[in-house]
């Protein structure tokens, strides 16, 4: 018995390792006798873990275009969002293949200090001159100590925000919200006063973001994190869009106005008192019925497309006029590594995505007939819907939005086909007035990393508690303060200031 | 030949002997000892990241030198003491209180005379220690949510007793998290020893049955005697632990409530806070490294202790 | 009189190894339940042991990827089993061979060994080890190897077990009668430590079972993914929600949507399809528990 046991295994172990060696030897094979002409991109491939089963069927039509217009292929490497860069720099340390790789939600400070990813500006400028041109401004938030590092999917460069609410609600209560009014957090406590009177307890007038550090979640003032971090001072731009003063962002009036108004709101129990900690997503919550809405994005698209994904009704109260910050970069970008031995061919390939909007769709959606079909082409854009409703079930599907310019893609029925349309429009007029003084700076924090990351331990521990109203401003405000100065906010800022101006000197403005 | 030309042969001989007795047991130590030597000692060049500015495009060999740069966000906080006491006194706590319960469990599942239920007691001992940590905050927080918590809904609310809004107040954490702890691993502790117990041997029981012991006598002067090098040795190995903490129980189980931070941060916590949205090598690196050569320094200090007391029972 | 202590005793045992086991089976039921409750009414009403909507939307999500997962079990049991026999047989050599200290070198062998509980080379420098000079990458080597197959803390409860627990005359004995080292250790040593084996041989599987780690790093989701595990896929799902949680406030800038997924059900279902298997397996070592009660007894 245990010898058939042991049988049993040795063959399946020796059946697996032969399978897997085959597969790599064939993979070998495949890419000896393409190398000489064609060079093969590896690529990563942001994905929840589950290839669909048309993915093999995606990638070779795009090494079809790209074989006829580029002359190279690519290999895209699957993996997870929040271990892309780690996965990079393993890859990179040990000399594996991987020529693009994809920073999200991550500053790129620690990728170029630790040499891991090259400089962009004379590749954009060579073979990525269709990045160059649609992203514009965009480059700005992919720089680091003045050069280009990253290329990020384009869309909508404006900050836009406020606040979203039921709409049934709304209309019990006789609330009339009038679009072209910026809402302040005092019309918002009439608003919150009336409904929260009328619903009683157990309801709350605003879902909590403890993911997010930014006062209501950045519907409350304007103001550019030039860095990407609270830690390192902030561009208060709500005082005026030409003042270059980093400020520590928690020690100004605006943010003991926020705290007191935040510890108010508790007590009346506007906010749950769970809200520090909750974990549930915010639709979730939203769709307990138990929350008049949330601080949310807010173009003006934003509460029809909420309400469509959601299901229920929401109205958009502006609070803040859209403007165009730094805010430390893009959340989201694309970058060569410096092992890559194409950089040339790897930014073409980039580049290609943003040039040939198929493309783009391609990797996107999938192809057409398979993944989704096409409703409705008209010049202000077309309008798809997918072929399952549930994506889970499609052959290929790409949950983010990351591929080429998200303005030229197709919008996903329900969302109105002049979508794009529409949210450009509004994002080109925005008034160069709005634009933050600091486009284009960046911070080198390797004199300071320390102090970041002691400081960042201080942010985390109260901001949440301070958003949800959790603790008494008048004791633990100060408190908060204190904590910062000693882990060294200061010597950030001070730092952070210095650095912006000579920048400042040095490009002239 | 004389006499001592035939003694030096023997003893020659008897070397010889010694070492063809030695060489099947150096043979057996072959795989262990490869092992050890390229999944630890060769990757162990990488302690060097600590004191690196690390470069990837340059290798980690050519990377720039950094001193002691790496280290010093460890102590850049006003909180570095309090961070420090969490984890070494938690460790403590949960070592003595973890120890005792898991002893107390073995002892008594070994009494249990029925066969079914000491092995259902055995597995289901172990479900928790099945869990992530995850899923364990995620139970935790259907016990204590403010809201819609069953302590506060189910028990303080039917006694008329005021709600309590757990994750607010830090009074409780200490108790809570050695709890949750101890529930998390005492079925995995308990095995340990019941495997010793299991191996004590039954002689000693039935002399001391015959002379009219009671039990509770028995497991007084038999069984904890006999349990006291594997009690050794763990203490020896958590000494050498009490820089290190668990994170999914520190951050996971109080869902990184800041209120609660001044009880429940432990150093593992404060690297991962600190990092989180700049992750760097070279500083975590160093992080662990201090974890490490504290830990050297504390296991040698305690070994050195026990040896003097048992010899025997030392570590190394 | 000695019935009636006998009597308490079993009382005693029985009283408080069945709290300690409530307690840890409410919270395991909680989360059964938890995975069958409607994400929408537990968001509402938090968890309950007494839901009033129940639902297998949890399930369903994950159903999708069945034929995955079931190819994932297939993987996990051959890895844990490959596995543990693998260790267990590593461990209790190099145990046996270091608890003869008497032996030359034995001690510094020892030493070493526990230096490698303290001390460790990193991510990066055991990634280099195992990717560059031994091409572990999208093998089933990988997943056996890297940091599982042999640890220190499972070979010094072996050598404790058989330094204090297995007589010595035993062995004397049979090197007089003319053994070799291999018989006294495949006659001798190892029947007689029978619970500490299984002790270690459930630890190792359970670390089998649950890695997910070597899976992350060492197999790309390409051509490594038919050698997933079904940790590795359970942890893919769960990474991914976290991190649309951890953003959700910035969803907008990559277009996901987050609220498809019945975010903390799934988790629960997740947990219980990875433990419920082991508890079927568990029992299996309970046997040499038991064996090594008998065997203890064997005459000096």
């Amino acid at each position: 018995m245990k010898k058939a046991i042991a049988l049993v295994l040795v063959a399946a172990l020796s059946a697996l390792t032969a399978c897997s060696n085959n597969a790599k030897d064939s993979k070998g094979a495949q890419e000896g006798s393409t190398a000489e002409e064609i060079p093969t991109i590896v690529w990563q491939y942001p994905t929840p873990g589950n290839l669909g089963s048309g993915f093999q069927e995606v990638e070779d039509a795009f090494n079809a275009m790209l074989e006829k217009d580029v002359g190279a292929r690519v290999k895209f490497e699957p993996v997870g969002l929040s271990e892309s860069t780690k996965k990079a720099s393993l890859a990179v340390a040990s000399g594996e293949p991987l020529d693009i790789m994809l920073t999200a939600f991550t500053s790129l400070g620690p990728s170029v200090d630790s040499g891991m990813i090259v400089p962009l500006d004379d590749l954009l400028e060579q073979q990525g001159k269709d990045i160059k041109e649609q992203a514009g401004v965009l480059l700005d938030g992919a720089k680091y100590d003045s050069k280009t590092y990253g290329v990020p999917p384009v869309y909508i460069k404006g900050n836009t925000y406020g606040y979203l609410a039921r709409t049934d609600l709304l209309q019990k209560y006789n609330i009339t919200i009038d679009p072209e009014k910026k809402y302040t957090m005092d019309d918002l406590d009439e608003i919150f006063a009336k409904v929260k009177a009328g619903e009683g307890k157990d309801f709350y007038t605003t879902i909590p973001w403890n993911t997010t550090q930014d006062p209501l979640n950045n519907s409350y003032i304007e103001y550019d994190k030039v860095t990407g971090s609270l830690a390192a001072g902030v561009l208060m731009l709500n005082r005026g869009f030409d003042d270059t003063t980093v400020s520590n962002l928690f020690a100004t009036d605006e943010y003991a106005t926020y705290v007191n108004k935040m510890y108010d709101w508790a007590k009346k129990g506007y906010i749950s008192s769970d809200a520090a900690i909750t974990k549930q997503s915010p639709d979730s919550l939203l769709a307990t019925k138990k929350y008049l809405g949330m601080f949310y994005w807010n173009d003006r698209l934003s509460a029809s497309s909420k309400s469509a994904a959601s299901g229920i009704e929401f109205t958009g109260i502006p609070m803040i006029e859209p403007y165009v910050s730094n805010n430390g970069g893009q959340g989201i970008m694309w970058n060569i590594t410096s092992s890559s031995q194409h950089p040339e061919k790897a930014m073409e390939v980039l580049n290609y995505i943003y040039k040939n909007k198929d493309a783009a769709w391609l990797l996107q959606f999938g192809l057409e007939g398979k993944s989704y079909k096409v409703l409705e082409q008209t010049d202000e854009g077309t309008s798809i819907e997918f072929m399952d409703p549930d994506t889970s079930k499609l052959p290929y599907y790409q949950g983010y939005g990351i591929y080429g310019n998200r303005l030229q893609w197709p919008v996903v029925s329900p969302e109105p086909i002049n979508k794009n349309k529409v949210l450009k429009e509004d994002d080109d007029n925005i008034p160069q007035s709005r634009y933050s003084p600091a486009l284009g700076y960046s911070f080198k924090q390797a004199s300071v990393s320390s102090e970041i990351a002691a400081v960042s331990t201080v942010i985390e521990q109260y901001t949440p508690a301070f958003n949800s109203g959790a603790l008494e401003p008048s004791k633990s405000l100060p408190e908060f303060l204190n904590a910062l100065k000693s882990a060294g906010i200061d010597k950030i800022i001070q730092e952070n200031q210095k650095q912006l101006d000579e920048w400042k000197q040095s490009n002239g403005k | 030949m004389t006499a001592i030309e035939v003694k030096r042969a023997s003893a020659r001989e008897k070397k010889k002997n010694r070492w063809k007795r030695y060489f099947p047991v150096y043979l057996m130590i072959l795989p262990g000892l490869l092992y050890l030597l390229i999944n630890n000692y060769i990757p162990m060049f990488g302690v060097i990241i600590a004191f690196k500015k690390l470069n990837f495009s340059e290798g980690i060999f050519g990377s720039p030198w950094n001193g002691l740069d790496n280290f010093k966000f460890l102590f850049a906080t006003n909180d570095a003491w309090v961070i420090t006491r969490n984890t070494i006194l938690y460790n403590v706590a949960f070592f003595v209180i973890g120890t005792v319960s898991a002893i107390t469990l073995a002892v008594l599942i070994n009494e249990i005379r029925s066969k079914f239920a000491s092995k259902a007691y055995q597995s289901l001992t172990l479900l928790p220690f099945l869990m992530s940590w995850v899923v364990v905050s995620y139970l935790g927080y259907a016990f204590l949510s403010s809201e819609t918590g069953l302590i506060n809904n189910s028990i303080l609310q039917p006694l008329g007793k005021e709600s309590i809004n757990w994750y607010m107040d830090k009074t409780y954490w200490p108790l809570i998290l050695i709890l949750v702890n101890t529930w998390k691993g005492i079925g995995y502790s308990m095995i340990i020893y019941l495997a010793s117990i299991v191996g004590i041997n039954q002689d000693y029981y039935e002399a001391a049955t015959i002379d009219g012991a009671s039990k509770w006598k028995q497991i007084r002067h038999i069984t904890l005697p006999l349990l006291k090098p594997t009690f050794i040795t763990l203490f020896i190995l958590a000494v050498g632990q009490v820089f290190r903490s668990d994170f999914g129980l520190f951050y996971q189980m109080p869902q990184n409530s800041g209120a609660l931070y001044s009880v429940t941060r432990t150093l593992d916590v404060y690297v991962y806070q600190a990092l989180l949205r700049n992750s760097d090598y070279g500083m975590s690196s160093a992080a662990s490294f201090y974890q490490s050569i504290v830990g050297f320094v504390l296991i040698l200090a305690a070994n050195f202790f026990i040896k003097k007391y048992n010899r025997e029972n030392a570590l190394f | 009189m000695k019935t009636s202590e006998s009597r308490i005793t079993q009382i005693v045992a029985h009283v408080f190894c069945g709290l300690i086991a409530l307690c840890a089976i409410l919270p395991f039921l909680l989360l059964i339940i938890s995975s069958f409750t409607s994400e929408s009414w537990a968001t509402e009403h938090g968890y309950s042991f007494f839901p009033q909507k129940f639902s297998l939307e949890a399930y369903k999500y994950i159903a999708v990827q069945w034929d995955t997962i079931g190819k994932a079990y297939l993987m996990t049991l051959i890895v844990t089993f490959a596995g543990t026999v693998v260790s267990v047989s590593i461990t209790a050599l190099f145990a046996y061979g270091i608890s003869q200290n008497h032996i030359p070198g034995m001690k510094v062998v020892n030493f070493l060994m526990i230096f490698t509980m303290l001390f460790n080379g990193g991510l990066v420098a055991t990634y280099y080890m195992y990717v560059h000079y031994l091409d572990f990458k999208d093998t089933i080597w990988a997943l056996l190897i890297p940091n599982l197959l042999m640890n220190a803390f499972n070979v010094i409860l072996v050598k404790n077990y058989m330094s204090y627990s297995i007589p010595g005359a035993l062995k004397e004995a049979a090197t007089i009668d003319g053994a070799s080292e291999f018989k006294i250790f495949a006659r001798i040593i190892m029947p007689l430590s029978l619970p500490i084996i299984a002790t270690i041989g459930l630890m190792t599987g359970l670390a089998y079972w649950n890695d997910w780690q070597n899976g992350l790093y060492y197999l790309s989701g390409r051509d490594g993914a038919s050698l997933y595990t079904i940790q590795i896929i359970l942890n893919n799902i769960n990474e991914n929600i976290q991190v649309l949680l951890q953003n959700a406030s910035q969803a907008q800038a990559i277009g996901a949507n987050v609220a498809e997924l019945p975010s903390t059900t799934i988790r629960m279902a997740i947990a219980t399809i990875g433990i419920l298997p082991i508890l079927v397996l568990y029992p299996f070592f309970q046997r040499y528990f038991v064996k090594g009660i008998t065997l203890g007894g064997v005459k000096e």
